[in-house]
């Protein structure tokens, strides 16, 4: 008996009235005195016009009855001339008003040989019901998919330019890698991409985020002086460190890595936290960002110049580091800024990987249209299938902090 | 009803006798009111420690310990086939007619109630508790369940709220689902014999201090209630993790002269401690039947409760305040309850419990149902395996796939033991003067 107009997309939410239903069960009929005794009150009909006009909704709980036909039959000669006599009432509503009577008198008919079944577990079996009775009350308290959120694909798909335009910022490392290695850019040019990116980044936050204040200036100057002079002290050992292991496995090490960052990379903040910020990275964003620095090492140390590795660790760590924050402040600042900045990134980088190697980059767009247009419209999908039920037998939740 | 039946029950449960708790004590008195009636019954749970073989126990109930140690919460390991041999031998030696699993959380029940299903007993389940629907625990057992109920004769569950939860959880028809509640020996938990003073007001506390019994509700709550009413003192029975953050809760608001903490309390001292207070309260998070709220009841206690779960069902509206999980709204159910105490008489909500809750009831509706089991009728394996398919995609091949193998496993050990070689026991008939393993006063109930 299942309902037809109720298709695919209902077909989870509307589950818990089908066992309802299932469950509704008449096991009287009505006997002639009863009809008698509902026909035998006719200003109740007239009480209950504007009940039935509303009961008329597709929403209506009484739509069940429809199932239960031959009940309703008996009693459809009943009314026919009252409903035909009155030119508002149609078919359907006679329909909807014949349950309301029912429902209405047949407690009052049955009240005197039954009591009324009531959901308590003392004083033994109720007088004329099983332990196996089933009411209506049944599965009352349930309730269906009460913390689900709605979501819009359109706001999807902007939330995923992030994922996209740090996709992009992780090519064109790889992208600068490679040119390296090629030996394509020398130490110089190198060392002045260093520079303009660190340039642009302290223009950013600073325009960004309004801290002009010229002592954090000087104290992320110092910072910044002793972190490069750490790596250029440190640029020998990484230059020697992996001198006795093929490069193809050096690559391979560096793709899984990249991939390994790219998958627990914290889209949503950055690692990396501006000076302030409340929330300690998670145990994932820290595994990731230990990764892309790893993936660094082991490229840098594939070079052959001191100067050459030092640049490219610099290089590197800037992006790694510093490029999630950046962005992050971007997009705090404006969310349009944030889109124009994205979208251009993203030509830029297919455009050069483009120069590069055709097949990489159609897998680039395809990843870049995965992204940002079928995952956001598959989630949105898969929310029909979401199927969560709650009701009186969870576990309640504490509505306060324990602090242990 | 027809021509009476004698019944043959074989009731399986990991959880039993030297063990307490709401389970362990409903097969006590459900065997023994079964036995009462006239019907055999025996136990079959693991092994404790040292006790383990053949027990016997009050009116003659037998208990098979079975050697297969418990690996974690008094459950035995999961092993699908290992206790097959034993279940058959028992079943046989007994020449049990139905077989009867308790709780969810026994892997011994469960496999037990495979293993008969496919020797063609008939079978049924007793549900003691409830289960969410969203985290990986309550998935995996949820499925289990699924499995062990596709083809259960009849289920009884403890509670309404836990008959729909086991109905959602298993697939089951709603029809085939009993509600049995528990019961209390009332003639054990009676009230004091003079009345307490009322110018001191003792609320009880007796319950595991763990999270799901909500005892960080209870650091919230006592202080609160100590501060608005200067003559309200606290009793706290039990152990569990949470103990400290209680004592730490005395300490910080120095209450240690107003709230006692006792520590377990063993279930023979229950009765002792509760009737050493006005009020009892039960500040569980999940609950399908409060077996404590009705013992508390008996003795005459005033109950306030948070409602969660089957305990709405339990009492009548004007012997338990019940209340929101929430510290404010518990704090003004002690108030109603304070308010409301100078008309409780705890003589008078006993004798209403001794009508409302009655063991031999319970054995009698669960007769029934025991009836209704054996009508059901046999179905061979194939039809029984479409039943198990439509469990899941991937779950009903894996169910189908478990119980192919326990079918030939059993046709080869019938090969290997026929059933002709198995001793059947005698059964021993106990006179009747000397079973009093329920007290006279239930007796008297159960003429009504």
């Amino acid at each position: 008996m299942g309902v037809p107009g109720r298709a695919t997309l209902a077909v989870k939410s509307y589950n818990k009235e089908r066992i309802k239903q299932n469950l509704q069960v008449f096991d009287w009929e009505l006997t002639e005195d009863d009809l008698d005794k509902i026909n035998q009150i006719p200003q109740h009909k007239m009480m209950m016009r504007e009940e039935l006009a509303s009961a008329g909704g597709s929403s209506s709980p009484y739509k069940s009855l429809e199932e239960n036909t031959q009940l309703s039959g008996n009693l459809e000669s009943e009314f026919s001339d009252f409903a035909g006599g009155d030119g508002i009432l149609n078919g359907q509503t006679v329909f909807f008003s014949l349950r309301i009577l029912m429902d209405t008198f047949l407690n009052d008919i049955l009240s005197p040989t039954r009591p009324r079944w009531r959901k308590v577990a003392y004083g033994g079996m109720q007088p004329g019901f099983d332990d196996n009775h089933t009411d209506d009350s049944f599965l009352e308290d349930m309730v269906m998919n009460a913390n689900v959120v709605k979501r819009d694909i359109l706001k999807v798909m902007l939330d995923s330019v992030s994922i996209s335009q740090y996709l992009c910022i992780v090519a064109l490392v790889g992208l600068v890698w490679t040119y390296t290695l090629r030996s394509i850019l020398n130490e110089n040019s190198l060392l002045l991409l260093d520079v303009t990116l660190l340039g642009l980044g302290f223009l950013v936050l600073l325009l960004t985020k309004e801290m002009l204040s010229f002592n954090l200036f000087f104290r992320y100057l110092l910072n910044i002086s002793f972190f490069i002079s750490g790596l250029y002290v440190l640029a020998p050992i990484y230059q020697t460190l992996t001198t006795s292991i093929s490069s193809n496995s050096i690559w391979a090490v560096t793709v899984s890595l990249l991939v390994l960052h790219l998958f627990l990379h914290d889209y949503y903040g950055s690692t990396v936290r501006a000076p302030g910020a409340l929330h300690n990275p998670t145990l994932t964003s820290c595994i990731s960002l230990n990764a892309s620095v790893v993936a660094s090492v082991f490229i840098a140390s594939c070079l052959r110049s001191r100067l050459l590795v030092f640049a490219i660790m610099l290089f590197s760590l800037q992006v790694f580091l510093f490029a999630p924050l950046v962005t992050y402040c971007i997009k705090k600042y404006s969310f349009r800024l944030h889109l124009w900045f994205s979208f251009g990134l993203m030509i830029a980088t297919l455009a050069f990987v483009y120069t590069l190697h055709l097949l990489l980059f159609v897998m680039l767009l395809g990843l870049l249209i995965f992204v940002t247009v079928v995952c956001p419209y598959w989630l949105i999908r898969m929310q029909e299938y979401k199927f969560e039920i709650n009701g009186p037998w969870d576990e309640a939740k504490l509505c306060f902090d324990i602090t242990d | 009803m027809g021509e009476w039946k004698r019944h043959r029950i074989l009731m399986v449960s990991d959880f039993f006798y030297p063990n307490f708790g709401g389970v362990e004590n409903h097969i006590y008195y459900l065997s023994q009111c079964l036995l009462k009636l006239g019907h055999k019954v025996v136990v079959m749970t693991h092994a404790y420690n040292n006790r383990s073989g053949v027990r016997y126990m009050t009116g003659g109930l037998k208990v098979y310990y079975v050697p297969w140690k418990p690996f974690l919460m008094q459950n035995t390991f999961p092993t699908f086939y290992g206790t097959l041999p034993i279940v058959r031998t028992i079943l046989i030696r007994e020449k049990i007619s139905l077989v009867h699993g308790h709780q969810a959380f026994s892997t011994l029940c469960h496999e037990a109630l495979m293993h008969a299903r496919t020797m063609g007993y008939k079978v049924i389940f007793t549900d003691h508790s409830l289960y969410g629907f969203a985290d990986a625990g309550s998935i995996h057992m949820n499925k289990v369940l699924q499995f062990t109920l596709a083809e259960v004769s009849q289920a009884i569950c403890v509670s309404h709220t836990s008959k729909e939860n086991t109905v959602l959880r298993s697939g089951l028809p709603p029809e085939k689902v009993f509600v049995i509640p528990n019961a209390v020996d009332t003639a054990m938990f009676k009230p004091a014999p003079e009345r307490l003073s009322s110018h001191e007001i003792v609320i009880v506390v007796i319950s595991r201090l763990v999270y799901r019994k909500g005892a960080d509700l209870l650091v919230e709550v006592i202080p609160e209630v100590c501060r608005l009413y200067p003559n309200v003192r606290f009793i706290v029975g039990g152990d569990g993790p949470k103990r400290v953050r209680l004592e730490e809760m005395r300490e910080k608001h120095s209450l240690q002269d107003r709230v006692e903490m006792l520590g377990a309390v063993q279930h023979s001292q229950v009765r002792s401690v509760l009737i050493t207070g006005h009020i009892f309260l039960n500040s569980s998070l999940t609950e399908a039947f409060c077996i404590a709220i009705l013992e508390a009841a008996s003795c005459g206690l005033l109950t306030v409760s948070t409602r969660v779960g089957g305990v709405p069902e339990v009492l009548p509206d004007d012997m338990i305040v019940l209340a929101k999980p929430d510290p404010g709204d518990m704090v003004q159910a002690i108030k109603k309850a304070i308010s409301i105490l100078p008309k409780i008489d705890p003589q008078e909500m006993h004798n209403r419990m001794k009508e409302l809750y009655n063991w031999h009831d319970v054995a009698k509706r669960t007769e029934i149902v025991y009836d209704r089991a054996l009508k059901c009728s046999n179905q061979n394996l194939l039809q029984r395996l479409s039943r198990y398919l439509s469990c899941g995609a991937w779950a009903g091949k894996l169910f189908c796939l478990v119980m192919i193998i326990d079918f030939l496993l059993w046709h080869l050990l019938q090969l290997w033991k026929p059933a002709e070689d198995i001793e059947e026991v005698p059964d021993f008939i106990l006179s009747h003067d000397q079973d009093k393993g329920i007290s006279r006063d239930n007796e008297n109930q159960s003429l009504r």
